[in-house]
């Protein structure tokens, strides 16, 4: 009798210590996984801001090594500039414009390529997108605010060293040729799209979850958001600092040109930086500022440049070309947006109403 | 010998039980707080006047707050119309609303309810 109550009494203290470390080992598990996973989650993301593209770039990285991946990128960001950008001194396309009329000029194959996606919108838009515009951009030079309206006979001159025609691919060499001296070309209409593009592919090669990246008003998202659901992007308003609504994304990237961003003003007439390569003067097509989303970071740019300078109807065909999807902010405060955003964008600011494409 | 031994053994199990409560606590408390969606605000509007404001994150567990003919339930998760004596009761039906820019009007009463965002809901932005 004794024994029994010896062996249960054993018996139970075992089975309580046995209860007791399983219990334990399994809040222990409990507590480190939830402390562990914001390790496996990334954390807090690493949020870091550099300068490129002559603008802001913004970036904010989840997964563990999102402060690597962000370092990384912005020096892919900074490489690109460094090759892309008309005023850095060796890079391709200072090379290039330095010896237009001149010779063929070997480039980057990144270079070549986004040379070659400018002139297929070039092609595609009528001239709408044109990189080179630059003799015009450099006249106009918005960024140096002289505010000054160049005069008709200096828009006219340089209006003739403006059209695709006058730059000569050849991808399999990755060369590229201006053929006329007083020819230059100025990618900085596509630079800050291209920037998230080239961030984006440093996120994929280093295996980031997630990350979204702002060069000035040019957003790439990737991966999944943490937090889960998509992606919100603010749409800036137009006549405000705030926002004119919000557009939820999956992926890729957005892209917007309006006519606040670079302009002056001048006996009461806005001048903006949106040229029209066909008339040397800013676009007047009764928009505000076009937002455009794209698979391709450089084509967001381009299409909402060209998108602009188009007008509406006309750039709302060109980007069903590209499967691209666009929202037109008119001068009356009329919103249109493409089938592809009517679930995604929400307006939100007031004073404006949503309307159909035109 | 053995009578001590078996009166100790548990004390340590429960010393042990009690800090593994401790920590999963504090773990619950600070992963609770860091997913909390931040930023966002609940404003209810009653007659186009803010009568209750809060942001999600200092809101506890749900409690309902009765405005006019409705009751409007506010958590951390967010806020909706629990009830209302309006005959549609599109605003119930509305559902929960957890993110910046969602809201849910109940015209009759008069009160509506939405959720405003102090950024923490916007990712980017263009333009």
């Amino acid at each position: 009798m004794k024994a029994i109550l010896e062996k249960g009494a054993r018996l139970t203290e075992r089975a309580w210590k046995r209860l007791a470390a399983a219990g334990l080992a399994l809040l222990l598990v409990v507590v480190l996984a939830i402390a562990l996973f914001p390790l496996l989650d990334g954390g807090s993301p690493a949020e870091i801001v550099t300068y490129a593209m002559g603008s802001y770039v913004r970036q904010t990285v989840y997964g563990k090594n999102g402060e690597e991946a962000a370092r990384e990128a912005a020096g892919a960001v900074q490489a690109l500039d460094n090759e892309i950008s008309w005023r850095a001194v060796g890079g391709d396309i200072q090379r290039l414009n330095e010896h237009a009329g001149d010779d063929w000029i070997e480039l980057s194959e990144e270079t070549v390529g986004l040379l070659a996606l400018a002139q297929e919108v070039c092609e595609k838009s009528g001239g709408a997108f044109d990189v080179t515009v630059a003799p015009l951009t450099h006249l106009w030079d918005f960024d140096d605010a002289k505010n000054e309206v160049p005069s008709a006979e200096k828009i006219a001159d340089r209006l003739q060293y403006v059209g695709g025609k006058f730059l000569r691919l050849d991808q399999n060499e990755n060369t590229a040729s201006l053929r006329n001296t007083g020819n230059a070309v100025d990618l900085g209409g596509l630079g800050k799209g291209a920037a998230c593009d080239a961030a984006c592919a440093v996120y994929e090669t280093l295996g980031v979850r997630a990350a979204v990246i702002a060069v000035g008003g040019s957003i790439g998202v990737y991966g999944t958001k943490p937090a889960g659901g998509r992606w919100n992007i603010a749409v800036r308003d137009p006549n405000s600092d705030g926002s004119i609504g919000t557009l939820s994304i999956e992926r890729g990237f957005v892209s917007t040109s309006g006519s606040y961003e670079k302009c002056f003003e001048k006996d009461g007439v806005l001048y903006h930086h949106l040229l029209d390569p066909h008339t040397g003067m800013p676009a007047r097509t009764g928009l505000l500022s076009v937002t455009v989303w794209s698979e391709n970071g450089a084509l967001s740019d381009m299409l909402s440049t060209a998108c602009f300078v188009l007008g509406e109807s006309d750039g709302a065909a060109l980007l069903e070309t590209f499967g691209a999807e666009g929202i037109f902010i008119r001068e009356d405060g009329a919103v249109a947006v493409t089938d592809g955003l009517s679930e995604s964008f929400q307006l939100t600011a007031e004073g404006y109403a949503l309307a159909p494409l035109a | 010998m053995r009578a001590p031994r078996s009166r100790r053994l548990p004390g340590k199990g429960e010393a042990a039980a009690l800090l593994a409560l401790l920590l999963l606590a504090l773990a619950v408390f600070f992963g609770a707080r860091r997913f909390a969606p931040a930023g966002e605000t609940v404003l209810i509007e009653q007659n186009g006047e803010t009568v209750f404001s809060a942001r999600l994150a200092d809101l506890g567990e749900a409690r309902v707050l009765e405005i006019g003919g409705a009751a409007v339930e506010v958590s951390r998760r967010g806020a909706r119309f629990l009830e209302s004596d309006c005959p549609d009761r599109l605003c119930v039906k509305a559902g929960l609303l957890t993110r910046a820019g969602e809201s849910a009007v109940c015209l009759p009463n008069r009160v509506s309810v939405r959720i405003t965002g102090g950024g923490g809901s916007i990712d980017a932005v263009t333009g």
